[in-house]
């Protein structure tokens, strides 16, 4: 089965969720349902008062954590996290994030986890898929690719935060911003924005080139390098 | 500037002959001086959009006073004055995409709140500071900006926009909350510039709401730490980042994730359990997190108390 991070309904109470997914997927009873629902609260610090809760008496970080709660309502095979932590602090994060990673490797299922934090996912993902307008820029293991970013997108991702212990340096992130979908610019989608643009990125669409067991969209690594 | 005392949210929430009361935030004194960022960080749940929504009076103190340039806000009389309050300390949104409405051009949404908010423009004052704002927050040429669906728009310029609506209004202090978190990392770098560039440009001061600490550290001069709804340490920000004095502060610099350190699953798994802020009792509310906790951290709820200049903790051990 699997199972992806739904938003929550805001008319009904977290416990009224749980019950119509549990309904629709399983036939547990009213008792197992209540006990179910709380375990899953309780698995991702949830204190099940807050069953009774609806979505707008929760804080963001809550209504993420009580997300993943109904997808662990059952033992999935694959879960989908969407952003589960883009509302937590750095400790919650942290902590759901091993809690995470303690359920899959007790549960056995598989992640994918799709975040705007390279720096949170760095600690957790085997490998990391970096995506540019709708394309694969770059797939490489989490590792590798924080070692040795290939694209230049990748690198200046790496570049984009701030950070908490070095010089407090005033950064200028990527120019630009995302290209319109519906109007991409010809061969290499980051090209607009790219600091080693050369006239051949803009020439033709850029393949996938393999290098050392990663994939990168760049035209600089055609000879696999 | 704006000040408050003893600022403090209650919520009812359980079933209704179970009622139980929530301490979103209790007791909390801050203040922001003019042109100051100051950034407010915490825990999930810890109170921080409960304080901004006292600020914006979306909610009313359960307890307590804000003043704002010396006023109380309680004794806030008529649509008038409640008005030029808005104007004066407006809200930016974590969500640029529900903070707009889709159904009209950029123009409209800018020009309700001045309408709304700036009876002094004219139709044509109206036209030239719809210009101003938007080249002020980056958008142009603003000509082109103004006439564009919301749709038309990135996240990023979205955002943009919730920052040149607030401009309109002249305000005083703009309360951001989350105003980055939603938005590519590529390009959040861009939105918090301009933060800064409108404190200098404009002399307006912000209360930055974030989880992400290292943007605090790139953004604000003081930073303030919640925890369970209690403000827990407040101090310059590189003083308070570099040397934290309470636990959780503490707990929060080291769990910052830091992507050029050996990756691995290096700390700990923090041991705490979620906050008690339903029905607290007395004593800290950090406690059963705490290394360092002592017998009288248990029974007495810890004041702010000054340690140095400026630097404020509510713990009975730091030091
Ligand atoms: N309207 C409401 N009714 C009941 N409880 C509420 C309401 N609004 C907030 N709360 C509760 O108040 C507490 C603080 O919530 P708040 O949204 O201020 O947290 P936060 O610090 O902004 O968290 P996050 O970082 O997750 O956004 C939470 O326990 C939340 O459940
Ligand atoms: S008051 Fe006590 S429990 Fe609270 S943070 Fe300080 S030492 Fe820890
Ligand atoms: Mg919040």
């Amino acid at each position: 089965m699997q199972s992806a991070m739904n938003a929550l309904n805001p008319v009904l109470t977290v416990a009224e969720q749980m019950r119509d997914a549990c309904r629709a997927h399983s036939n547990m009873s009213r008792a197992e349902i209540e006990a179910r629902s709380r375990e899953v609260l309780r698995l991702v610090s949830i204190d099940p008062v807050h069953l009774h809760s609806y979505p707008h008496q929760l804080s963001g970080g809550m209504r993420q954590r009580a997300m993943i709660a109904m997808a662990l309502l059952f033992t999935p095979d694959l879960v989908i996290m969407d952003e589960p932590t883009s509302a937590l602090d750095v400790v919650a994060q942290r902590s759901l994030m091993v809690q995470i990673k303690e359920l899959q490797e007790r549960l056995g299922f598989a992640v994918i986890f799709v975040t705007h934090d390279m720096s949170l996912v760095s600690h957790f993902s085997d490998r990391l898929l970096v995506m540019y307008a709708g394309q694969v820029a770059e797939m490489s293991k989490t590792r590798e690719l924080f070692d040795r970013p290939l694209h230049p997108y990748s690198h200046g991702l790496l570049e984009a935060f701030p950070s908490i212990r070095g010089p407090n340096a005033r950064l200028a992130g990527i120019p630009g911003s995302p290209p319109d979908l519906a109007n991409l610019p010809t061969g290499c989608r980051f090209a607009p924005r790219c600091p080693l643009v050369e006239p051949r990125c803009t020439a033709a669409e850029v393949p996938l080139y393999s290098v050392n067991g990663s994939l990168v969209r760049c035209v600089l690594r055609e000879n696999g390098r | 500037m704006l000040r408050t005392e003893g600022l403090t949210r209650h919520f009812r929430v359980g079933k209704l002959l179970s009622r139980q009361t929530l301490h979103a935030v209790d007791d909390v004194d801050l203040t922001i001086g003019s042109g100051e960022i100051v950034a407010l960080v915490g825990e999930s749940g810890s109170g921080k959009s409960t304080i901004a929504r006292l600020l914006a009076l979306v909610y009313r103190p359960t307890r307590g006073e804000i003043w704002f340039e010396g006023r109380p806000l309680s004794r806030l009389r008529g649509r008038r004055s409640r008005l030029a309050y808005s104007a004066a300390v407006p809200m930016v949104f974590q969500d640029p995409y529900s903070s707009i409405n889709p159904a009209y051009r950029i123009s409209h949404a800018i020009v309700r709140g001045m309408k709304l908010h700036r009876g002094d423009l004219s139709g044509s004052g109206r036209g030239a500071e719809l210009n101003r704002v938007l080249e002020e927050v980056g958008l142009v040429p603003a000509s082109y900006t103004q006439r564009r669906f919301p749709y038309e728009l990135s996240g990023g310029q979205r955002q943009r926009v919730g920052f040149a609506q607030a401009l309109a209004l002249r305000p005083k202090l703009i309360v951001a909350d989350e105003p980055v978190s939603m938005l590519d990392v590529s390009i959040r770098i861009g939105v918090l510039n301009l933060m800064g560039e409108l404190r200098e440009r404009e002399g307006v001061s912000f209360l930055y709401i974030t989880h992400d600490v290292a943007s605090a550290r790139y953004l604000a001069d003081r930073v303030l730490v919640m925890y369970a709804g209690h403000l827990v340490e407040e101090g310059a920000t590189e003083d308070v980042l570099q040397r934290p004095k309470h636990p959780y502060t503490q707990l929060l610099v080291s769990a910052v994730p830091d992507p050029r350190a050996e990756l691995g699953l290096a700390d700990a798994r923090d041991v705490g359990e979620p906050p008690k802020v339903v029905d607290p009792k007395p004593g800290c509310r950090f406690r059963p997190r705490c290394p360092f906790a002592v017998a009288e951290c248990e029974t007495v709820t810890p004041a702010l108390r000054e340690l140095s200049d400026g630097r404020r903790v509510a713990c009975h051990v730091a030091e």
